[in-house]
């Protein structure tokens, strides 16, 4: 049995932030997310994940540019690492494994959740 | 488009956010914001965006986010262990100045405890009872012409009427006090047992269904069905029974015969219905009736307590509206006769014991007593507490170093505050085991539980709310007194303190005095009320109260065989050389008397009246040593006296307008044909306690002497006096035990209340004098030894031993007049609040305010003598060199 090392909110933070790639900061994270979900987030609540992401090692963080529009304050720009990616891909084989268990779901699999994009 | 720029997010949203955001997130997140508010802007109203920002702003309160306390670092623990060693170490540094301390603390723990236990007592009263909140007892206010009476009983024929008449009155049960009667026990072997039982109570079979008890045998739903059925409590069925089983035993109550068919368990002290032995017997009144009706004038005669069981938050504005309905059908016929108007009075069970000013009751509670007792139980408290402050802050110079070395090595001002007060509070916990101690020694050793007329005891296993209470108590104590020290102590200036050179501020010094002189006020206070107190208890007992109640000794006529013979004991006991003269009585000064509607002669003719009364046999002036100011006295033996004449004082000539010569105006009883006639007036005597005016009042001879036996003896001999009447009393009366007791005494027991409130102040008096003195004791040695350099100066210029103490004491002196003075209107008013108790009053004696102060010093200056004498006394060379 594998280990699960992230929760559902953090699968899916890890992966938007992937998605975002030069783009994935806290606040822009938090749009996608809504956006993306459909479910309201505070920009805390992914903060605090992204933090958490990052002490785990599947998440580095680096101080991006000033830009003029937010007061000329810098940000945070988060970046997946190797392990992060690894983790996702065994993540997503892990359920990949279930759903092929699983009888008379499989066909409809890849349309569930745009996981693989 | 609107302008975006000009709207700034919320001000106070992002100073808060500064004020727990870590300082090295605060770009990124304040970006972010930002960024989001004007995304928002653009979309939604200014006001929606506004409150997203705060949403926001409150969602990023999260512990990674959180700015870590500078302190969070230090093991609390640790500290707290820290701050107790060295509380510790003070403690036992300085042993005097300690035991100081905790006696101060101890005794004002000691005070709250009590005052706890007090309040915890009295405040529960009448509430072990399941449904008290349900119960009511039904009292009336009577009007009529000559008459305005609020009694707590209502006549007996009511309740069952009540309890038809309302379906909402769930149990209704009446219930009667009996007064002293002798109760035997004749087992058919064995020795009889006999007692004089205070306190029994007649009531309804429903008793048990209105009022909860714990039974330890029998069935509380049926034991009380039958007629004469005893219930008694567990330590009068021990008393009876000892160990044997009580059930169905018969035991003879004033001659009758009851079967004992259940025991509870002791009825707590705290109920205002007291008794021992519960029968169940309740008579109707054969003169109430009239051809199977009651007559209407029978609910105008109240004489039993009747309690009413309503449903859950039952509103009694209903029962007094449908009242009315009961007053036409059953009063008014007799109302109608003397002008009467009858009004309900529902009390609720449990506000009885302190708020009930009703007449005709069982002794009731004071909560103005109570306030007292709280009033000066905080006094002491807060005595204790300034004496710890003082204390602790005179002593600061010593720990002036101690401090700046703390300071000096990183203690914020926060950690060296919460140092002090774990000092205080240890402090505090050491007092609460002495009192506690103490408390116990007091309960235990002392009668106090006897003075106050209670039954406390302290078990915190049984009573965790003491547990609790005190333990709050005492760390409030704590915190108090440990506030202003741990505010005080760590300003002390640093460098100073470290080079030794500090020297306690002025500021300091003026707070010491004040509370000094606060403490000096407060004590003198309550030594004055006290002493104001005993004055007026004083005058009471020696007041000329018109008659001579010294040497009057009262004999209950307990035999009917007794009483039909009166005559002739009477006169065998007047050939006793020892006794003076004899007389009997059915109604004992300060025992209460009856005031029954009388008809008296008025300027129109005769007039409703109601008159205090009692009924006395042969020689009753002569005995009691009263002074007829007009007419006669009763002629002794004579037919013609019985129940027609009257004797009435000075009250009632006054209110009757018959001037100095009321002799031959007409009085007769209510319900009496022929008009009867006073034939004499005595003075004024006080009939009642001094708390009452003298009333107006009738004296009559009924026809059949009987009541109380008074004998008036020579003062000479009394204990051998006492001992012949004891034997010839047996001789007449043999089926009774011996009972007596001096008329002084009686009549003084009507002061108990007062007097029990002024020993109890008292007492509280000196704890406040011994803590007051305990501070001043600790300040001025503390004064002395700081003051060594100067007093040896002055010894070399030559002052005296004398001068020295003088120049200690004079600022002390000065602090006593001030709290002097000042708590003189206070006082005054004090008193004379508690003096408005009394119809009679002492005159208040200002001289009291003088010699209190001057006690007060007197006792400031022995303090400050003894300890400032040492150093006084000490050679200047000594104290100078000792640089």
């Amino acid at each position: 049995m594998i280990e699960t090392k992230l929760g559902e909110f953090e699968e899916v933070i890890l992966l938007l932030t992937g998605i975002l790639g030069e783009e994935a900061y806290a606040f822009r994270i938090a749009e996608e997310f809504e956006s993306q979900t459909g479910r309201s987030v505070s920009i805390g609540a992914v903060h605090s994940t992204l933090t958490r992401l990052e002490e785990k090692g599947f998440l580095k963080s680096e101080m991006g540019k000033s830009t003029a529009e937010r007061g000329g304050r810098r940000k945070r720009i988060y970046t997946i690492t190797a392990y992060g990616k690894k983790t996702l891909t065994a993540a997503r084989d892990f359920k990949q494994a279930l759903w092929n268990q699983f009888p008379g779901f499989a066909i409809r699999m890849d349309g569930i959740i745009g996981f693989t994009g | 488009m609107k302008s975006t720029k000009t709207i700034p997010p919320p001000k106070l949203a992002t100073r808060l956010l500064a004020s727990f955001l870590r300082s090295d997130l605060a770009e990124e997140v304040r970006g972010d914001l930002e960024e989001k508010f004007l995304l928002d802007l653009k979309t939604k109203s200014v006001f929606k965006a506004k409150l997203i920002y705060w949403y926001q702003v409150i969602n990023y309160v999260r512990p990674f986010a959180i700015r870590k306390s500078k302190t969070s670092h230090i093991n609390q623990l640790d500290m707290f262990l820290n701050n107790l060693k060295f509380s510790i170490r003070v403690f036992l540094k300085d042993k005097s100045f300690s035991v100081l301390n905790i006696l101060g603390l101890a005794l004002g723990i000691t005070v709250s405890i009590f005052l706890l236990l007090i309040l915890q007592n009295d405040l529960n009263y009448d509430k072990h009872y399941t449904n008290h909140a349900r119960i009511y007892r039904l009292g009336g206010h009577l009007q009529a012409t000559g008459l305005d009476a609020q009694v707590a009983r209502s006549a007996r024929e009511l309740a069952p009427i009540l309890k038809d008449e309302f379906p909402e009155i769930e149990q209704a049960v009446r219930a009667n006090s009996w007064g002293r009667t002798l109760v035997k026990y004749q087992p058919k072997e064995g020795v009889e047992k006999s007692f004089h039982e205070e306190n029994i109570v007649r009531a309804d079979s429903t008793y048990f269904y209105v009022f909860t008890h714990e039974f330890i045998a029998g069935n509380p739903s049926t034991c009380f069905k039958g007629l004469n059925n005893l219930v008694l409590t567990e330590s009068t069925a021990k008393k009876f029974f000892g160990d044997a089983s009580p059930l169905d035993q018969t035991l003879l109550i004033d001659g009758q015969e009851g079967k004992v068919t259940g025991v509870i368990r002791d009825v707590p002290e705290n109920t205002h219905l007291k008794f021992n032995i519960l029968i169940s017997n309740f008579r109707d009144r054969s003169w109430a009736m009239d051809e199977g009706k009651i007559k209407s004038e029978a609910f105008w005669n109240p004489d039993v307590y009747t309690y009413l069981l309503f449903p859950e938050r039952y509103d009694t504005q209903r029962f007094h509206e449908k009242f009315g309905a009961i007053f036409n059908k059953y009063f008014k016929s007799f109302g109608d006769q003397v002008g009467g108007k009858f009004t309900p009075i529902l009390e609720p069970l449990t506000s009885i014991h302190f708020y009930s000013k009703l007449n005709e009751d069982e002794p009731h509670g004071n909560i103005g007593y109570l306030y007292a007792f709280a009033g000066v139980g905080f006094f002491i408290i807060l005595l204790a507490c300034i004496n710890y402050m003082n204390l602790s802050t005179a002593k600061s110079i010593n720990r002036a170093s101690e401090i700046a070395m703390k300071k000096t090595l990183g203690s914020s001002r926060g950690s060296l505050l919460i140092s002090f007060l774990v000092e205080s509070v240890f402090l505090s916990f050491i007092s609460l085991v002495v009192a506690i101690g103490l408390v116990y020694l007091i309960l235990i050793v002392t009668p106090f539980n006897e003075l106050i007329g209670k039954n406390l005891s302290l078990n915190f296993f049984d009573n965790p709310t003491m547990l609790v209470g005190s333990v709050a108590v005492t760390f409030v104590i704590g915190i108090i007194s440990g506030l202003y020290p741990a505010l005080y102590l760590p300003s002390i200036p640093t460098l100073k303190a470290l080079k030794g050179a500090f020297k306690n501020q002025t500021s300091s010094l003026v707070l010491r005095k004040v509370l000094t002189t606060t403490q000096f006020g407060i004590s003198m206070f309550v030594v004055v009320c006290t002493w104001f107190m005993q004055d007026q208890i004083a005058f009471m007992r020696l007041k000329d109260l018109g008659f001579s109640k010294d040497n009057v000794l009262v004999l209950p006529i307990q035999d009917t065989l007794v009483q039909n013979q009166i005559g002739a004991i009477k006169n065998e006991f007047l050939r006793y050389p020892s006794i003076s003269s004899v007389t009997t009585s059915y109604d004992v000064i300060g025992m209460g008397v009856g005031a029954p509607v009388m008809w008296a002669e008025g300027e129109g003719g005769m007039k409703q009246q109601s008159f205090s009364m009692m009924n006395v046999g042969d020689d009753y002036l002569k005995t009691l040593d009263m002074k007829l100011l007009a007419g006669r006295d009763f002629l002794p033996g004579s037919k013609a006296d019985l129940e027609d004449s009257f004797i009435v004082n000075e009250a009632a000539a006054k209110l009757m307008g018959w001037g100095n010569d009321p002799v031959g105006k007409k009085v007769k009883y209510f319900h009496a044909e022929k008009d009867g006639r006073v034939i004499g007036m005595v003075k004024d005597f006080n009939f009642q306690s001094l708390h009452n005016r003298v009333e107006p009042l009738l004296i009559v001879k009924p026809s059949k002497e009987g009541g109380f036996l008074h004998l008036k003896l020579k003062s000479d001999g009394l204990p051998a006096t006492l001992e012949e009447i004891k034997k010839k009393w047996a001789a007449i009366d043999p089926n009774h035990p011996f009972e007596y007791f001096f008329l002084d005494q009686k009549f003084d027991e009507q002061y108990r209340a007062d007097e029990t409130q002024q020993k109890l102040l008292a007492m509280l008096s000196w704890v406040c004098i011994f803590i007051s003195l305990l501070g001043l004791l600790g300040l001025s040695a503390f004064a002395a030894v700081q003051r060594t350099k100067e007093i040896g100066i002055r010894k070399v210029h030559g002052a005296s031993v004398s001068q020295i103490i003088y120049l200690l004491f004079r600022e002390v002196m000065l602090l006593v007049i001030i709290a002097a003075i000042a708590i003189i209107p206070a006082s005054y008013y004090i008193v004379s609040k508690w003096m408005s108790n009394f119809a009679y009053q002492t005159q208040i004696n200002y001289l009291l305010f003088v010699l209190v102060a001057g006690l007060a010093i007197v006792l400031a200056f022995i303090t400050v003598a003894v300890h400032s004498f040492n150093t006084a006394n000490m050679n200047p060379v000594n104290s100078l060199k000792s640089e």
